[in-house]
């Protein structure tokens, strides 16, 4: 670079590379001695209490004699594994949830095959959720349970407790993008939620690919900030891999971001083209199966969690929803962080459980 | 046995069918003999001169036709001219013969010769409309050059799809989808789809390689714009991380500003679709060879995947219906221990089938 633009000195230059040198040394030893089951994610105990297809639904182990009464099922996006809920020990949404008295329950989609290409919509929230959500109205002998969708599964939790207000006694909703057609956020217009199929045709996708491959999501979550996601994050990489705790951070959001499951195409193609393309939900043009998707029936209590510093949801977006339900209770809680930042903040880590488990408690009878 | 009388026309061209087909089997002969002579003379000798032989005996009997039809000729003619008969009638239809057949020939070349202008000329005027593509496209392709300079990726991209426009397109794009003839019509008709696709994904790359060099470009240009400026703000980059921290976070920003463009996501749009478009047509092509060799192919599965996953929702409703129903049938049966007698006395019966 041009010495009048910087001025890396010589003596500073080589200071820094000898220091990056010993950092690397001590990297080499930490990353010789790890192996793939120290950056193992889901270390909470749980079960798996019923399954369906590829579907699993976990039950957590309780860590209180007597948990909320109304367990609480988290449902997560179909993008990505859900055990971002679940990433560390001491990062982990549904052990500090745990600790602070609830019950709770986690889909997991698991990983879609070419024989789940027909997948739709209606199977996974008439047939996935609504079947956990029956059966754990079954096991617990209860009309209605809580809900916290999360991301897509935000979507999701909205489109459900909208077709069976009746079995949802609380919905949370988290990051979960609701107006679809926020042109400030880059993941949309490259959706196209202005352009349609001039974006991207998703139907010729689905055709020519079945599923669309978890590997093309990475590549687009990528493509939103190239250099700091693809490019700058490895080069930062050997600052600290010194640190033991930072290098199994590191490791283990390596290890979630790129273990992406395949989308099952026949879902994938209505999702992208009903909410990102043609962004019905708002405009209560979604149908599910045969029900519509009205967002008015959201008569039950909401709360609305948003990142605000999110470049994938922006805040705009998930903030639209006040304008669409018609629940009385309805509460809204900001956190400073972006989309990731929610899981693994460690600031959002100790106030964001107790919001939730405070707002439920109060709202348990 | 009694002596065929053969006409004069008939024997002439007899005469002249043989006298051309012998000229036409000796030259023949002869180039076939010169040929194998040079052939590996050593290993194939003796077939080659049986070969050799056999050609020159045949060549032998077709002089002696020759011979003989002209004697007969002769034959015919001599007693005529001897025994005082119309021998000049004989000839007059000779000369007549002959000059019919230069008439025909002078004509025949004319028709030839009017013929290969109408070739020339329409040679002329198909190469005609090459030429003026690349004229045209050479004339189009002025004003997005001299733009070039303005340092944006759109005249580049322009320049690109006018090539592709004017010169593909307009000659043998055309024909890519043109329905085939023959047996293989199929293949050779995914295969040229295949082709074209290709060249389409080819020409949508270029244009989407153009602009993310462009965006590159563009970041630098701001890296080096944001480095002046904490320089004259006294606040220079002072070591590496610092430096590639800035260029990161510039860079994302000119990307994302660039993909926030519609402009530019119709490129990106163009180079996906055209990706899969390709993509599909590549599967229908190597679907012929799968099914040539007898293997399944992707959209059997499919179809076979499409089949198990209805048959499976239909199971599943099915369950879930007989499910509501053994639960109404073991409610009747406790109402009924309990001492009821009617249905009525339970309420309203849900219907499973409906829900």
């Amino acid at each position: 670079m041009l010495p009048f633009l910087t001025q890396i000195r010589f003596e500073d230059a080589t200071h820094e590379y000898t220091e990056l040198t010993k950092k690397l040394v001590k990297g080499i030893e930490n990353l010789s001695r790890l192996r793939e089951e120290d950056i193992e994610i889901g270390v909470t105990p749980r079960e798996v209490v019923y399954q369906e297809d590829k579907v699993k639904l976990y039950r957590f182990k309780s860590v209180v004699k007597q948990p909320l009464s109304i367990p609480v099922l988290i449902v997560y996006a179909l993008v990505n594994r859900p055990f971002m809920v679940d990433l560390q020990e001491n990062r982990s949404l549904v052990a500090n949830l745990l600790k602070l008295g609830l019950d709770i329950y986690l889909i997991d989609w698991g990983y879609p095959t070419r024989a789940d290409r027909w997948l739709t919509l209606d199977d996974y929230i008439n047939g996935y959720i609504n079947n956990c959500v029956d059966f754990i109205r079954a096991k617990h002998d209860l009309d209605k349970i809580n809900l916290l969708g999360i991301c897509q599964g935000g979507t999701f939790s909205l489109c459900y407790s909208s077709i069976y207000p009746e079995k949802v006694k609380n919905l949370i909703v988290m990051v979960a993008p609701i107006d679809f057609q926020q042109t400030d956020a880059l993941l949309n217009m490259r959706g196209g939620c202005t352009l349609g199929s001039e974006a991207i045709d998703v139907d010729l996708m689905v055709k020519a690919l079945g599923n669309v491959p978890g590997d093309f999501l990475n590549l687009e979550f990528l493509m939103l900030k190239p250099h700091q996601l693809g490019i700058q994050k490895y080069l930062d990489f050997p600052e600290i891999v010194n640190s033991e705790d930072k290098l199994l951070n590191f490791l283990r959001m390596e290890k979630w971001i790129f273990d992406s499951p395949d989308q099952a195409g026949e879902a994938y193609c209505q999702f992208f083209k009903d909410f990102y393309q043609q962004n019905k939900l708002i405009e209560g043009k979604v149908i599910i199966g045969d029900k519509p998707v009205m967002l008015a029936n959201i008569t039950m209590p909401v709360l609305n969690l948003y990142a605000e510093k999110d470049h994938l949801v922006p805040p705009a977006s998930s903030l639209a929803l006040a304008k669409y339900v018609r629940a009385h209770d309805y509460t809204v809680q900001s956190f400073p962080v972006g989309h990731i930042g929610m899981y693994v903040s460690g600031k959002v880590q100790r106030d964001l459980p107790p919001v939730i488990a405070n707002w439920l408690q109060a709202r348990a009878t | 046995m009694p002596k065929e009388s053969t006409s004069w026309g008939e024997i002439s061209d007899r005469f002249m069918n043989t006298w051309t087909d012998m000229g036409t089997q000796m030259w023949k002969n002869w180039f076939d003999l010169m040929g194998t002579a040079t052939r590996e003379p050593t290993t194939t000798v003796n077939t080659e001169l049986t070969s050799i032989a056999q050609r020159f005996f045949d060549n032998q009997q077709l002089l002696l036709r020759l011979l003989r039809l002209s004697f007969n000729t002769w034959q015919e003619f001599f007693p005529k001219a001897t025994a005082g008969g119309d021998w000049q009638q004989f000839l007059q239809n000779y000369s007549e013969q002959i000059r019919s057949q230069f008439e025909r020939f002078s004509t025949g070349t004319i028709q030839v010769s009017q013929d290969m202008t109408e070739l020339w000329q329409l040679y002329l005027r198909e190469s005609q409309k090459f030429s003026q593509l690349w004229l045209s496209s050479f004339g189009s392709s002025i004003a997005p050059w001299s733009r070039t300079v303005g340092g944006t990726s759109e005249p580049w991209i322009e320049l690109n799809n006018l090539y592709w426009n004017l010169l593909y397109e307009e000659s043998f794009g055309s024909l890519m989808q043109t329905p085939l003839l023959g047996p293989t019509r199929e293949f050779n008709g995914k295969f040229l789809r295949t082709f074209d696709a290709w060249v389409n994904l080819y020409r949508a790359s270029i244009d989407y390689q153009t602009l993310l060099t462009d965006i590159q470009v563009r970041s630098f240009e701001e890296l080096m714009r944001q480095l002046i400026t904490l320089a004259e703000k006294g606040e220079p980059v002072r070591d590496w991380r610092q430096f590639q921290q800035l260029w990161g976070r510039v860079a994302d920003e000119v990307f994302e500003k660039a993909f926030c463009s519609e402009n530019n996501l119709k490129v990106r749009g163009r180079f996906l679709n055209a990706l899969n478009t390709y993509r599909i047509y590549q599967q229908d092509l190597t679907e012929l060879w799968l099914k040539l060799m007898n293997f399944p192919s992707r959209s059997e599965v499919d179809e076979v995947h499409k089949n198990i996953y209805e048959l499976r929702k239909e199971v599943k409703t099915l369950k879930k219906n007989l499910a509501k129903y053994e639960a109404l049938e073991q409610a009747i049966t406790k109402y009924q221990a309990q001492g009821g007698t009617t249905m009525g006395d339970m309420g309203e019966p849900t219907n499973p089938v409906s829900q």
